[in-house]
């Protein structure tokens, strides 16, 4: 064990891949600000750019990215009430009103604290969770694993869907998407119309890219985006208005290991992510304080609860990941594609077949965190410039670069044809109510799952009954049917009760 | 009497592609359907056929849920013009795609990048070349000559400089 993390520690802590996770950490704080782009964006935007890379330095960056745009949301969020990514809207709530009261820097640099210690915490339940996982998952067979994706995959059909039916019906079409090119056992054609090109399948990248980032920019269209005016802020004469005391911080660390560990249980959780965690770290903040009437109103709690919450999503969603190939959000699905282009397959052989480079990224995203402490604070001074360009210039810029990384991968144009397919029908996707974040995951665990079920189907002779008689496979299916249940059981309730109100 | 008739047109659509892919994709496209490569899509296809009904049946219960109510209910004019600008930039993004090949990325990007900053509005001729000329020479420098991949020349130029 030490030899590995001594090997790790060697791979892992250079310079070169210093320097990825501070750039993906000062890119995903830039993109991170501007409303419209979130950190799924940019890193489904930057994985192209890092495919001649090395996988630590890449998956780093993209991390790092995903990281850093969690807290830049924050920026435009305290600065114009205009959340730069949806996880920020909670911070928002407080975070605008203390810029109101001419403590912007205040609240920038609670948010920079809270996020960091988030983050940290988050990446330590990593690195201590992740190898008894995977050494668990290590002892499932093809049952187990085909009812544990199907587990995952009823949890994801939650996200973003307007109703249980259609995002079950989201997850059903990626699955189906998935089986488009070679059959993975017997390596028939399938629904491939005569095209070479779509034997491999159905490229990742660009796919994602147009699920979600094209359709995005053409929703933004849509919908008639609002471009973020700055208002003048007010001044504080205090000095002590733009930065944040020791005594505050002090103050605040119950609540932000509170909201973290909150986070961290959110981002393991396949399906949850971080709006969620955000939501539930300022919800609990609130209920636990001594002066509840002072939230929305510029509590400095407000701020912490919300930001430590969203940014400990992000290291723990890489826990069902890279211990069992099953993302815990869609920036760790979108993630996920950049290991599979690397040549690392997420799941529990990866932490026995490439030890030293998963332990050189754990401790590679720890460093990272302490970057994110230094990185964000000159764009803290830059972010009232930065948010207010306006999208008519950017999004240009954005569908070029959707071409673009489409092609770079396999440096083929079939793949642009394919995004710009899959940019328009994750336009009509989110029209109808339906959801392209669960349908990219279950594309992404389709073809697992089919291989596990075929295989475990195989052992059985033919016969499902092998499902129930398994201990653990009949437990993954009970807790499926029980999830479909309660989740039908909560809408259900939630819209009696909104008809009541 | 339908409650939700989006819905309801949703799930007959998909009810009619999963009885075409049943009775016509699957055979003919991967195999007969109890054949080891046509279960996944047949059984996936299956389900999805059942909540294209469920999904039918809850429309004719249900009326619209507040999520699905379109955004923004601006005025019929405005949604016209917009619905005109999505049509645009989905038009130069399909034909930015299939004319990459034949007039290579320099040409192709430069078009498209014009074409999609007037539909979005931005009449500054000067921000529009300064933007569009930063963009295609820091890819190109980026995917050509710092990662070794080369952008499509297309086969115009090709053909021109054969």
């Amino acid at each position: 064990m030490l030899d590995t993390l001594i090997q790790a520690a060697s791979q892992a802590l250079t310079l070169y891949n210093f320097f990825g996770a501070a750039l993906g950490i000062f890119l995903g704080s830039l993109l991170g600000a501007i409303p419209g782009l979130n950190g799924t964006m940019a890193i489904a935007l930057l994985i192209p750019v890092t495919y001649t890379w090395s996988p630590l330095f890449s998956i780093a960056m993209l991390v790092g990215c995903w990281k850093g745009s969690v807290y830049g949301g924050s920026i435009s969020a305290i600065l114009l009430n205009a959340p730069g990514t949806p996880e920020a809207a909670a911070t928002s709530l407080d975070g605008y009103p203390l810029a109101r009261q001419g403590k912007a820097g205040k609240a920038l640099k609670m948010a920079l604290y809270a996020s960091v210690i988030g983050a940290v915490f988050s990446d330590v339940m990593l690195m201590v969770a992740a190898p008894p996982i995977a050494a668990l998952a290590l002892m499932f067979g093809p049952a187990e694993l085909a009812m544990l994706i199907l587990f995952a995959l009823v949890v994801v059909a939650g996200t973003g869907a307007h109703s249980q039916v259609k995002g079950l019906i989201s997850t059903a079409l990626g699955m189906l998407l998935a089986t488009v090119g070679l059959d993975p056992i017997t390596t028939q054609q399938r629904f491939t119309f005569g095209s070479i090109d779509l034997d491999a399948g159905i490229e990742l990248l660009a796919m994602l890219i147009g699920l979600l980032v094209m359709s995005e920019v053409l929703v933004q269209m849509e919908e008639g985006w609002q471009e973020a005016h700055s208002e003048a802020m007010a001044r504080s004469a205090d000095p002590n208005a733009s930065r944040v005391t020791w005594r505050e911080l002090k103050a605040c660390l119950g609540t932000i290991f509170r909201s973290s560990l909150l986070g961290a249980f959110c981002g393991a959780l396949p399906g949850v992510g971080s709006i969620t965690a955000a939501f539930m770290g300022y919800d609990q903040a609130r209920r636990l304080a001594k002066n509840p009437e002072d939230y929305g109103k510029g509590e400095l709690k407000g701020v912490a609860a919300p930001e430590a919450a969203n940014n400990a999503v992000c290291g723990a969603a890489l826990i069902p990941l890279v211990t069992l190939g099953i993302p815990g959000a869609l920036s760790a699905a979108v993630i996920m594609g950049a290991f599979m282009i690397h040549g690392l397959a997420p799941g529990p052989m990866l932490m026995t077949e490439h030890p030293e480079t998963i332990y050189g990224l754990f401790m590679l995203l720890i460093l990272s965190d302490f970057f994110m402490l230094v990185i964000p604070l000159p764009l803290m001074k830059l972010g009232q410039w930065v948010i207010s360009v306006p999208r008519a210039y950017l999004f240009p810029v954005i569908l070029v670069l959707c071409v673009i990384g489409a092609y770079g991968t396999q440096q083929n144009l079939f793949d642009v044809k394919i995004m710009v397919f899959f940019g328009v029908l994750g336009y009509f996707l989110k029209k109808w109510g339906l959801s392209p974040a669960a349908l990219l995951i279950a594309f992404i665990l389709g073809p697992m799952a089919e291989v596990y079920l075929r295989q475990a189907l195989k052992i059985s002779g033919g016969s499902p009954m092998i499902f129930v008689t398994k201990p653990l496979a009949l437990g993954f299916l009970l807790a499926t049917v029980a999830m479909i249940a309660w989740t039908a059981y909560r809408r259900r309730r939630g819209k009696g009760a909104a008809a009541a109100h | 009497m339908i409650q939700n008739a989006k819905d309801f047109k949703l799930g007959a659509g998909l009810a009619g592609f999963c009885l075409l892919a049943l009775v016509y994709l699957i055979p003919s496209q991967v195999g007969s359907l109890t054949d080891a490569d046509a279960m996944m899509p047949a059984l996936i296809t299956g389900f999805i056929l059942v909540l294209s009904l469920l999904l039918m049946l809850q429309a004719l219960r249900r009326p619209v849920a507040e999520a699905d109510q379109e955004h923004p209910p601006a005025g019929q004019a405005v949604r016209r013009s917009t619905k005109i600008t999505l049509a645009a930039a989905v038009a130069i993004m399909a034909a930015y795609a299939w004319l990459l090949d034949i007039a290579g990325f320099v040409l192709t990007s430069l078009v498209a990048m014009v074409a999609l900053f007037l539909i979005f509005g931005v009449r500054r001729w000067l921000t529009i070349a300064a933007i569009t000329v930063i963009t295609l020479a820091g890819l190109y420098v980026c995917f050509e000559l710092l990662l070794g991949a080369p952008l499509p020349v297309g086969t115009l130029l090709e053909r021109f400089l054969d």
